[in-house]
């Protein structure tokens, strides 16, 4: 019936009793769009559904075509997790049609809340008596989820439940593949290791940054995943951690000298775990005989940190030399683009308390 | 007034650059000009995908022709009132039937599109807004971000706000506050993150009434949301970002005294440890700043990015270079590299920035474009107020014109 699929949905006989209700903009609007027919009509049928609060199949189905046509609307989305509970539907079809969403448009925040929104319904619907409020009040939303707990849960639920854990990693593993930095992607897979928690997706997740880390060593993103994860684990961050860490991040310099991403992942974990920049000192002053590595701005720029704490820890004077030459070596030759930065950093150096 | 934090004694640089600039292709003053005006009178079919937004379009629009100077010449005085009109018809207020608590959430503006009745206030004293039969349906709800954009229209427009709901928008940022001090934008969205930090925090300027916030949860989340990098994430834990370390820092430089100039002013007491030091700077929500600085100055390749080693995009120009000015760092920027940069991204035959070279402009990049060139004191455009993100004279407009801050 292929004439009948191209109608517009509000011209077939199942929306004949809807009265549309047209956007009223005044006589004179700020910023008018030039909205399709389409759209406009679509949105009139929308607007009569939204104000007599319809719960059926086509407002469902209406909530589905506004989307796809304004997918950051700040309603429709609320409206239609409300159907989707009402109308008791099928969750994980409802995830099918995300991950196709999730395609078309990567970038909207509504369309990964949203399958936030779903796969914490089908979890909590796995948990034993479902103690889920049946209207969710409007100032509550769905605020501060307690952890998903699998204590106490049968073995059936608690497979389900590890399932729909290992499918979504794997669902945003596969949407990273296009776009390796989405920060929309990054962030629901925060959500679904912290909400779930369990230790070996955390051990799992260290291998999976380790392996974009090594298909590209500038994924900042992959990079930011791993202090996540290293910090946030269970047991949080131990010196066996910090060590570890470091070398890891280490070996990535000497691959990618000039690259800043694994340089602040080291001084970040070093700082994390209470150890000083300057127990660096020799791999960096290492570097600078390395044809490579000896104009990357980031060996320079540690080294300068680093001698300039020697030199407030010890009030010596040589380190406050050492730290002018780093200074200047960055502000004229190996990262002139922040010249004035570093002609700051070192009138700071003056200022130092040092005895000769 | 805002005060300007100085984080480190500069010395007093000039930093145009002219004979650089001179190498570089011609600022398009007159074609921006005409690009903005085009999209207040319509905007093209392709905006319907941000239709819920439009109020932030419309802010883009008039700040653009307000920075370039040629605001009240290109809008007609029927224009203008029409606009304040239309403007105040998008604002939600209680009506007599909705007391519940519940409703507090969704007051402040919102825009046209739930096909709420257009309301021509004829009688100034009557604080009119929606007045609809379901009054209390989410799907009519304010959103947090069109608050913002509206007031600042609003003030644009040369209104006094005089009929801006204050109470029911503070009930509403404090229906709208997450117990972790983050904010979601309105209750049919729930996204808590660092964008809304920033519209909380710029409404509660504008209203001039910090009532609705809880500074201290506030100060918290901004806390917790930065990262190793130094810069600020969207919220604990993720990546540092542009767009939320502008928002981060300028709330704290919104919030003034406890949040941000007591960042300098602070010391360590005779007696203290220094983890009894550290635990009362933590208390008064204290950020490293320093590393803040040094984070957003190592965005800077040739324009800014948003994150590291990603590409450089018109808009961290300014999400970027306004958070070092907030900082009080601004002329720590390499001028020539980043004003190159914006004059490569001008589109040559719309006029209008995008977001990299040879793409199509939209009213957003746009607008940040200019905004950036504002804060490098471009000739032809007017000097930009960072924390607002609005021209300093729409700044002084506020102190002395509105009901809330004037006199």
């Amino acid at each position: 019936m292929a004439e009948q699929d191209d109608m517009p949905f509000y011209q077939k006989p199942e929306w004949a009793d809807v009265v549309p209700i047209p956007q009223d903009d005044g006589p004179n609007p700020l910023v008018p769009i030039a909205y399709t027919k389409e759209y406009s009509t679509t949105m009139d049928y929308f607007r009569a559904m939204c104000r007599a609060q319809e719960k059926s199949e086509r407002a469902l189905d209406l909530t589905k075509i506004v989307i796809e046509l304004s997918p950051s609307h700040y309603t429709v989305w609320y409206y239609r997790q409300q159907l989707l509970k009402e109308l008791n539907k099928d969750l994980k079809e409802e995830l099918e049609w995300i991950e196709w969403m999730v395609n078309e448009h990567p970038k909207s925040y509504q369309i990964w809340h949203h399958r936030q929104v779903v796969v914490g319904r089908i979890a909590q619907s796995l948990l034993p008596h479902n103690t889920t409020t049946t209207t969710t009040t409007l100032t509550t939303a769905q605020s501060t989820e307690a952890a998903f707990s699998f204590d106490d849960l049968p073995e059936a639920q608690k497979t389900a439940a590890q399932e729909l854990v290992k499918s979504e990693l794997e669902f945003i593993a596969e949407s990273l593949e296009d776009d390796t930095k989405n920060y929309h992607a990054w962030s629901y897979r925060q959500w679904v290791l912290a909400h779930f928690g369990l230790g070996p997706w955390w051990v799992e997740e260290l291998a999976y940054t380790e392996e974009l880390i090594g298909k590209d060593v500038r994924n900042n993103s992959a990079w930011n995943q791993r202090y996540f994860v290293v910090t946030n684990g269970p047991g949080g961050l131990t010196e066996e951690g910090v060590q570890r860490e470091v070398q890891f991040a280490k070996s990535n310099i000497e691959k990618t000298p000039s690259n800043e991403s694994p340089w602040v992942y080291l001084t970040g974990v070093l700082r994390k775990g209470n150890h000083s920049v300057t127990e660096i000192k020799e791999f960096c002053e290492g570097l600078l005989s390395v044809p490579r590595a000896n104009f990357s701005p980031f060996v320079h720029a540690t080294l300068l940190d680093i001698y300039e704490v020697e030199a407030k820890e010890k009030r010596s004077a040589a380190s406050v030399e050492k730290a002018k030459e780093e200074a200047i070596m960055l502000a004229e030759k190996v990262d002139n683009i922040r010249s004035k930065y570093w002609n700051w950093r070192k009138t700071q150096l003056q200022k130092i308390d040092v005895v000769a | 007034m805002l005060a300007e934090p100085n984080m480190a004694a500069q010395p007093a640089t000039t930093t145009q650059d002219t004979q650089a600039n001179a190498n570089q292709p011609a600022f398009q003053r007159e074609k921006h000009i005409q690009y903005f005006k085009r999209n207040l009178q319509m905007l093209p079919e392709p905006y319907t995908s941000q239709d819920t937004f439009r109020m932030t379009l419309g802010l883009f629009s008039l700040g653009g022709l307000e920075l370039l100077g040629v605001l009240e010449e290109s809008i007609s005085e029927a224009n203008r009132a029409a606009w304040v009109e239309w403007i105040y018809s998008q604002q939600r207020i209680p009506s007599k039937d909705s007391p519940s608590e519940d409703d507090d959430a969704l007051y402040g503006f919102g825009g046209p599109f739930s096909g709420l009745a257009f309301q021509e206030n004829t009688n100034v004293q009557q604080n009119l807004g929606c007045e609809c039969d379901s009054h209390t349906t989410p799907f009519d709800t304010a959103h947090i971000t069109m608050t913002y954009t509206a007031l600042l229209s609003l003030i644009m427009l040369g209104d006094d706000l005089s009929r801006v709901a204050k109470e029911p928008i503070l009930r509403s940022l404090k229906k709208l506050q997450q117990p972790n001090g983050c904010f979601i934008p309105c209750i049919t969205d729930y996204e808590p993150d660092m964008r809304f930090v920033y519209c909380a925090s710029a409404v509660s300027y504008i209203l001039n009434d910090w009532s609705g916030v809880n500074k201290p949860a506030l100060l918290n989340f901004i806390r917790e949301s930065q990262t190793y990098e130094h810069g600020f994430a969207q919220s604990p834990r993720h990546e540092a970002h542009g767009g939320t370390t502008y928002c981060a820092i300028a709330s704290l430089g919104l919030m003034g005294g406890e949040a941000f100039a007591d960042q300098k002013t602070m010391v360590k007491k005779e007696d203290e440890t220094e983890s009894a030091y550290e635990e009362r700077r933590a208390r008064a929500g204290f950020v490293d700043l320093e590393g803040t600085r040094r984070w957003c100055l190592q965005r800077q390749t040739t324009g800014f990015q948003g994150r590291t080693n990603k590409p450089t995009d018109t808009c961290y120009s300014f999400w970027i270079g306004g958070a070092i000015a907030a900082m009080g760092s601004f002329d720590l920027v390499n001028f020539e590299c980043n004003r190159g940069f914006l004059m490569e991204t001008q589109h040559k035959t719309f006029g209008g920035f995008g977001k990299w070279v040879d793409t199509y402009p939209d009213v957003l990049h746009s607008y940040m474009g200019i905004a950036s060139l504002a804060l490098m004191g471009e000739p032809g455009i007017r000097p930009l107020e960072p924390l607002l993100n609005i021209s300093k004279r729409m700044e002084e407009r506020l102190y002395n014109e509105t009901v809330f801050w004037k006199k």
